[in-house]
């Protein structure tokens, strides 16, 4: 069971981009085309990160766990507003805003951030793994800082033939990052990292009449502890489908909603997910989850 | 015949100084016309043939403006990289000012909202407080 714990309510006509949960579950990061918000998880103080740095922020993160009594460090990814801004790294750290330049891939393409720094989806192109038909992304990290994780400038195969990095979402996740593709079947893998071997999912075969009746698009997987949630948004309508994998990427179950939802970031180890509700205002949610019994350990 | 001319430019004045004078910060949804009527909008002089076309609707409503897409090349297009976290579709807009007059309007700012898919005539629409009442208790809790 998923149980709203906080509520940070934006007006209207706010467009959120993405967030993230800090490393102690006690502060979130949501941001706009041109703002960065950090927020208490009870949402009752909320305040703009670094405005007098920030233009047009790509993506931010919590980097590190304060200590106590410190404020967290956090990284922005900014693009700049004009052509000729090249895009910056801000940090805010101490109190300080500090913005040097980007050094990695071009950041308006996906991108997210695991424990190890910022990750691309640098490009895509025609992959085959086993015989089948793939997409090889090729995942670059950025920030420059050099990095040695096995997919730092490697490509790896996602089981989908859609060969355009717009159609691909990244999120970060305990164990590296999650791509997945944004249209039917909703393939997604998460880059293998340490050796470990990668959960890979799709939405089963036998869904393409649901799925393909009205434009569905998927807006991104993150992990759970025990397993992966999916997001999958019928266009034509406010109707949500939360879509759950075990933790090798078999799918499981389904749950519809009829609101306009979607995730942000989760922290499985205190499981806790951040989400996005979009009602009369624009809702910035903290939820907890627990599993029923009969489903512990799935 | 002037004075029909004249009241069709009083009226075509209203209509994009009234897009001008609504800043995208006070819109709460935007409402498109459809794709077809936003082409024939793009259909004089465009200067970018990137610059979209704009056409206010209901702005006296409440409903504030319209910012639409101006080509069925743009219409077409999936829309991959223009939703948003919440599942609904997002498009960089770009806002009209009239300061250089009726026939050379100029492109001075730059919006993100929500917005309709032309192929399946999508609205995003705004909701009553009381429809926002009962989405909120449908995902307060939700079963996993």
């Amino acid at each position: 069971m998923l149980t709203e714990s906080g509520r940070h309510v934006l007006p209207a006509h706010v467009v959120v981009r993405g967030g993230a949960l800090s490393p102690r579950g006690d502060a979130s990061l949501f941001w706009s085309r041109d703002t960065v918000w950090i927020a208490t998880t009870r949402h009752d103080e909320v305040r703009a990160v670094c405005p007098e740095r920030v233009r047009a922020p790509l993506g931010a993160a919590f980097v590190s766990t304060p200590a106590a009594g410190r404020a967290p460090a956090i990284e922005i990814i900014d693009g700049g507003v004009e052509s000729e801004e090249e895009p910056r790294l801000i940090r805010f750290a101490d109190g300080q805003c500090r913005a040097t330049a980007w050094s990695g891939p071009d950041p308006s393409l996906p991108i997210a951030r695991d424990a190890s720094g910022w990750v691309v989806v640098a490009g895509t192109g025609p992959g085959a793994r086993n015989g089948t038909a793939t997409t090889r992304v090729s995942l670059v990290r950025g920030g420059g800082t050099p990095f040695a994780t096995p997919f730092s400038t490697s490509d790896f195969d996602v089981p989908i033939t859609w060969s355009d990095s717009a159609a691909i979402s990244v999120s970060g996740g305990p164990h590296g990052i999650i791509v997945s593709s944004r249209q039917f079947p909703f393939a997604w893998s998460t880059a293998a990292d340490g050796g470990d071997h990668p959960a890979v999912g799709r939405v089963p075969a036998g869904n393409e009449s649901y799925y393909g009746s009205n434009p569905w698009i998927g807006t991104g997987v993150f992990a759970l502890d025990s397993g992966f949630v999916q997001v999958l948004a019928d266009l034509a309508s406010d109707r949500r489908d939360l879509v759950f994998y075990d933790s090798s990427g078999t799918f499981k179950r389904r749950r519809v909603i009829d609101v306009p939802f979607g995730i942000l970031d989760t922290a499985p180890d205190r499981r806790q997910l951040l989400a996005l509700r979009r009602t009369d205002r624009v809702e910035i949610l903290t939820y907890d989850w627990t599993w029923q019994p009969h489903r512990a350990g799935k | 015949m002037l004075t029909k001319k004249i009241s069709n430019w009083m009226i075509a004045a209203a209509i994009i100084l009234g897009v001008a004078a609504v800043t995208p910060d006070s819109a709460e949804a935007q409402f498109c016309e459809t794709c077809d009527n936003a082409a024939g909008i793009c259909d004089g002089d465009v200067a970018d043939p990137d610059d979209r076309c704009y056409q206010g609707i209901d702005w006296d409503e409440g409903k504030l403006y319209c910012a639409s897409w101006g080509s069925i090349m743009d219409c077409d297009d999936p829309f991959l990289s223009s939703v948003g976290p919440d599942g609904s579709l997002l498009v960089e807009a770009r806002f009209a000012t009239a300061d250089e007059g009726l026939g050379d309007v100029a492109i001075r700012s730059r919006e993100s909202g929500y917005v309709r898919d032309c192929r399946s005539r999508i609205v995003v629409r705004s909701y009553t407080a009381a429809e926002a009442v009962d989405m909120r208790s449908r995902t307060e809790q939700i079963e996993i």
